[in-house]
C-alpha cells in the first residue's frame, strides 16, 4: 500500500527524514517509535501528502505522491478519502463553531456518506455525546483530542496516520480506542514515545533516531531488547554514586 | 440547487432588513416604533435574552446620548423638546432590536449570506482568540508562580514584552500547522 525509497527531507537545511525507505502492506498495524525530534511527526506528514521530499519517491496504492499530483482537485480528493492525519497539535485541526460541524466537516467536503449508526458509535465510544453543541476551543486538552480523534475516524480511511492520539486521554478513553482501532479493517501508522502502550497499538515497529529507521520489526523484539531501546534512546545510564553502581531504566 | 436556493433566500432577507431599517430610520412614528418592536421581540427566538441584551447595550447608550443632546438643545435653544429625544432613543433601539432579533432568528449567515470562507476566517479568528486568551492567562499564572510581582508594573511591562514575541512566534506556527490541517482534512480552496 504504501512505499516509500530513498526519502531525504530537509526543513530549514536540516535533514528531518535520512535516506528513508519503508513499505506498508494492507491492513498492517504500524507503531512509529522514536524520542522527541526523531523524525515521526514530519513522516507522518509526508506520508499524508502534506510535505513533500527533496529526493526519494513516495507512491500509495502505486501512485506517485507529489505536489503537482495532488494539485488535481480529483486526486486531492480521492488521496485525502483514502489517507487522514491526527495532528500531534490539536489546535490546528479544528475549524468549525460547534463539535457536532467539527465532526461533520471532513465528511461534507470530500462528499463521503455515513450513516447516523456510524456516526453514533464514534460519538458514544469518545463520550462526546453531551458536547456536540460546545464551542471545540472552549473544551479542554483531552476532550478537544478526542473530537479531533472522531474527526479522523469519521472519515474511516484506508490508511490511518495518528500522531499521539494518547498522550491526552485518560486510560479507559485510551483502552476503547485501542480496542477500536484494532478491530478496523483499515492500515494504520500510530507514532507514540510510549513503550507500555506500543505493543497494543500494533505488531510491527518502525523506529525512528535523527531521521532514520534504526528498526523495522516486531513490536515486542523491540522492547523487550535492551540494547536496542538503549540505541534508540529510550534507556539511559547514569552513575548512582551514592550505591556505586551503574544501572539502567525504562523512561 | 440547495445551495442557490439558501444563496436566494439570505438575499430576500437582508433586502428585508434593509428596507424596514431604512422605513423605520426616517419614520417618528411612535406607533410604528411600538409595532415593529412587538414584531422584533416575537421574530426572535430567545425573547427575552434578545430583549434584554437590546435594552441593556441599546436603551441606556441612547439615553446617555439624548441627556447629552438635551444638554446641548438647552444651552443653544434655552428649551428642551422632551418628545425628540424621546423619538431619537426609541427610534434607535427600535433599529438595533430588530437586526439583532433577525440574526437571532436567522442567523448571521442567513441575513448576510456570509461564505463558507468567511465563515472559516470567523471561526478561526474566535479560536486564536480563545486559545491566546489561555497561553496569556497560563503565562501570567507561570509567571506569577516562578517570582514575578503580579503587582509591580515594570515587571508586569516587561512580561508583556517577551509575550507579544512568543505569542507572534505561536501565532506563525498554528497558521502554518492550521494550513496543513485544512489540506489534509479536505479543504482544497
Amino acid at each position: 500500500m504504501v512505499e516509500c525509497k530513498d526519502i531525504v527531507l530537509s526543513q530549514n537545511e536540516q535533514i528531518i527524514l535520512d535516506s528513508l525507505s519503508l513499505s506498508v502492506k494492507e491492513k498492517e498495524k504500524i507503531v512509529l517509535l522514536g524520542i522527541n525530534g526523531s523524525g515521526k511527526s514530519t513522516l507522518l506528514k509526508f506520508l499524508n501528502g502534506l510535505i513533500f521530499s527533496q529526493q526519494g519517491e513516495y507512491r500509495f496504492k502505486g501512485e506517485l505522491i507529489t505536489a503537482n499530483f495532488l494539485k488535481k482537485k480529483e486526486n486531492f480528493v480521492n488521496f485525502r478519502k483514502e489517507c487522514s492525519l491526527l495532528f500531534q497539535n490539536i489546535d490546528a485541526m479544528l475549524f468549525s463553531e460547534s463539535v457536532k460541524k467539527e465532526l461533520l466537516f471532513s465528511i461534507e467536503l470530500l462528499g463521503i456518506q455515513r450513516e447516523e449508526k456510524e456516526i453514533d458509535q464514534v460519538i458514544k465510544m469518545l463520550g462526546l455525546h453531551d458536547k456536540l453543541d460546545s464551542f471545540p476551543f472552549m473544551l479542554s486538552g483531552g476532550e478537544k483530542q478526542k473530537v479531533a480523534l472522531a474527526c479522523v475516524l469519521l472519515v474511516n480511511p484506508e490508511l490511518l496516520l495518528l500522531d499521539e492520539p494518547l498522550s491526552s486521554l485518560d486510560h479507559g478513553v485510551s483502552k476503547k480506542l485501542i480496542d477500536y482501532i484494532q478491530s478496523l479493517e483499515s492500515t494504520s501508522i500510530i507514532s507514540t514515545h510510549s513503550l507500555v502502550l506500543a505493543p497494543e497499538l500494533g505488531e510491527r515497529a518502525i523506529v525512528l533516531k535523527e531521521g532514520k529507521i534504526i528498526y523495522d520489526g516486531g513490536v515486542n523484539s523491540f522492547v523487550n531488547n535492551h540494547e536496542l531501546l538503549h540505541k534508540a534512546g529510550f534507556l539511559h545510564t547514569h552513575d548512582a554514586q551514592d550505591l556505586g553502581i551503574w544501572h539502567s531504566h525504562k523512561k | 440547487m440547495d445551495r442557490f436556493s439558501d444563496f436566494f433566500i439570505s438575499k430576500v432577507l437582508l433586502v428585508i432588513l434593509i428596507a424596514t431599517l431604512i422605513f423605520t430610520a426616517s419614520s417618528s412614528s411612535m406607533m410604528l416604533f411600538g409595532i415593529l418592536s412587538v414584531i422584533a421581540f416575537l421574530i426572535s427566538k430567545e425573547r427575552f435574552y434578545v430583549l434584554k441584551f437590546t435594552f441593556f447595550a441599546v436603551f441606556i447608550f441612547s439615553f446617555f446620548v439624548a441627556f447629552i443632546n438635551g444638554i446641548f438643545i438647552y444651552y443653544l435653544t434655552g428649551h428642551i423638546d422632551l418628545t425628540q429625544q424621546i423619538i431619537f432613543v426609541w427610534r434607535s433601539f427600535v433599529l438595533t432590536y430588530l437586526t439583532i432579533s433577525f440574526i437571532n432568528r436567522f442567523g448571521i449567515v442567513g441575513v448576510f449570506g456570509i461564505t463558507k470562507e468567511i465563515r472559516l476566517f470567523i471561526v478561526l479568528f474566535l479560536a486564536k482568540k480563545e486559545l491566546f486568551i489561555r497561553i496569556l492567562k497560563e503565562s501570567y499564572e507561570a509567571a506569577a508562580s516562578r517570582g514575578m510581582n503580579t503587582k509591580s508594573f515594570s515587571d508586569t511591562l516587561r512580561l508583556i514584552a517577551s509575550l507579544a514575541v512568543t505569542l507572534f512566534h505561536k501565532a506563525l506556527l498554528l497558521s502554518k500547522e492550521n494550513n496543513l490541517a485544512l489540506r489534509s482534512r479536505g479543504y482544497y480552496g
